[in-house]
């Protein structure tokens, strides 16, 4: 197993560590996400079946261990955001629009952002995110789909 | 198109800045203001998301993670015979459960035994001009507040009292006062004071 766990960890580090950090919004707490999702993928690697892909069980076992952070450390202030975009004459146009996404990422719980990441980010199909967060299709649709309206409910706030 | 039609396409795009628009949308965003506004904003959220979350591992995490998972891995090896706390608290509450269930079910059994040995022993006798009668005897420390008879329909007093097998003296006490040997019992037991009680014998 240990070159086979190397082999996983030199290919999903950057992976799960992007995940994470889209997820918890820290370095800190990505880094500690990741080294926990990797530890546990050595402690149940025989749990993997034959034929399932590693890459989206990893991606489970990431978001979990990210949600169990997040959870844990019960971050309630705006992840990203350092200042606030309110004053749009200080910053730049595109600088004003990324205090605004941070803004909004902030205030997203970890299941909104969890849908988003996999569906608009990684690009994923609504059954390869059903089989990631073991809930059925139609749970994915409308998870996504109040995340979707919640984003443009804050939006709307701004 | 109508915008819910819209929002249905919306919901199924994944990619909203890379797909292209079917010609229905683009031409339903040009004419629909909200629309339009909502697809932009969806696109820049979309865009922005990506562009800061866009990281990579610091360098060295891959090997800081192989490295501190064989650390790991070989002390939970060596301390694997150690129960962790929370499993020794589950143990130890197990136990309890257990030792609480079979003192019980110990209790229950001795408690049933003990109410088949006993039996159910009636003291019935005839007093005239009395109002109250109880009986007295080993069995309750010759109390006569302990076991006191009732008056029957038929004007006899009768007690049911629960004894073990053995051997008993008795007398039956009026108003308090009166000691009176069991007129319907020939069996007579001489005490030590040179009187009698009457006998009965529990099988």
């Amino acid at each position: 197993m240990n070159e086979e766990f190397k082999r996983l960890v030199t290919e999903y580090t950057d992976y799960v560590y992007r995940i994470c950090f889209r997820l918890l919004g820290e370095k800190q707490d990505a880094e500690d996400a990741t080294q926990d999702t990797f530890f546990k993928v050595y402690k149940h690697h025989r749990e993997l079946k034959k034929g399932q892909n590693e890459k989206n069980w990893i991606c489970t076992i990431a978001l979990n261990t990210a949600r169990d952070i997040y959870r844990h450390r019960k971050r309630t202030k705006t992840i990203f955001l350092q200042d606030d975009p309110s004053d749009r004459g200080n910053y730049s146009n595109e600088l004003y629009n990324r205090l605004f996404t941070e803004q909004i990422l902030g205030s997203l719980d970890i299941r909104d952002k969890t849908v988003l990441v996999l569906f608009y980010i990684e690009q994923k199909s609504i059954e390869e995110m059903a089989e990631i967060l073991t809930v059925s299709k139609i749970r994915v649709k409308v998870w996504l789909h109040r995340a979707r309206k919640r984003v443009l409910k804050r939006f709307e706030k701004i | 198109m109508r915008c819910k039609v819209f929002q249905k396409q919306l919901n199924k795009m994944n990619d909203p800045i890379n797909s292209k628009l079917d010609p229905s949308v683009n031409l339903h965003i040009q004419s629909c203001p909200t629309c339009k506004k909502e697809f932009e904003l969806w696109e820049g959220f979309i865009a922005n998301y990506q562009k800061i979350t866009n990281v990579s591992a610091p360098s060295g995490l891959a090997e800081q993670i192989v490295r501190e998972n064989r650390i790991a891995l070989s002390n939970t090896s060596m301390l694997s015979w150690k129960l962790s706390p929370k499993l020794t608290e589950s143990y130890a509450l197990a136990i309890c459960l257990i030792l609480f269930v079979i003192s019980a079910i110990v209790f229950i059994v001795n408690k049933m035994s003990e109410s088949v040995k006993m039996k159910e022993i009636v003291f019935e006798a005839s007093f005239e001009n009395t109002g109250k009668v109880s009986i007295v005897g080993d069995f309750n420390q010759w109390d006569f507040q302990k076991n006191p008879l009732f008056k029957t329909k038929q004007g006899t007093w009768k007690a049911v009292v629960f004894l073990k097998p053995g051997c008993y003296q008795y007398q039956f006490v009026l108003d308090g006062k009166i000691w009176k040997l069991d007129p319907q019992n020939t069996v007579k037991i001489e005490d030590d004071f040179g009187g009698f009680n009457s006998g009965k014998e529990v099988l």
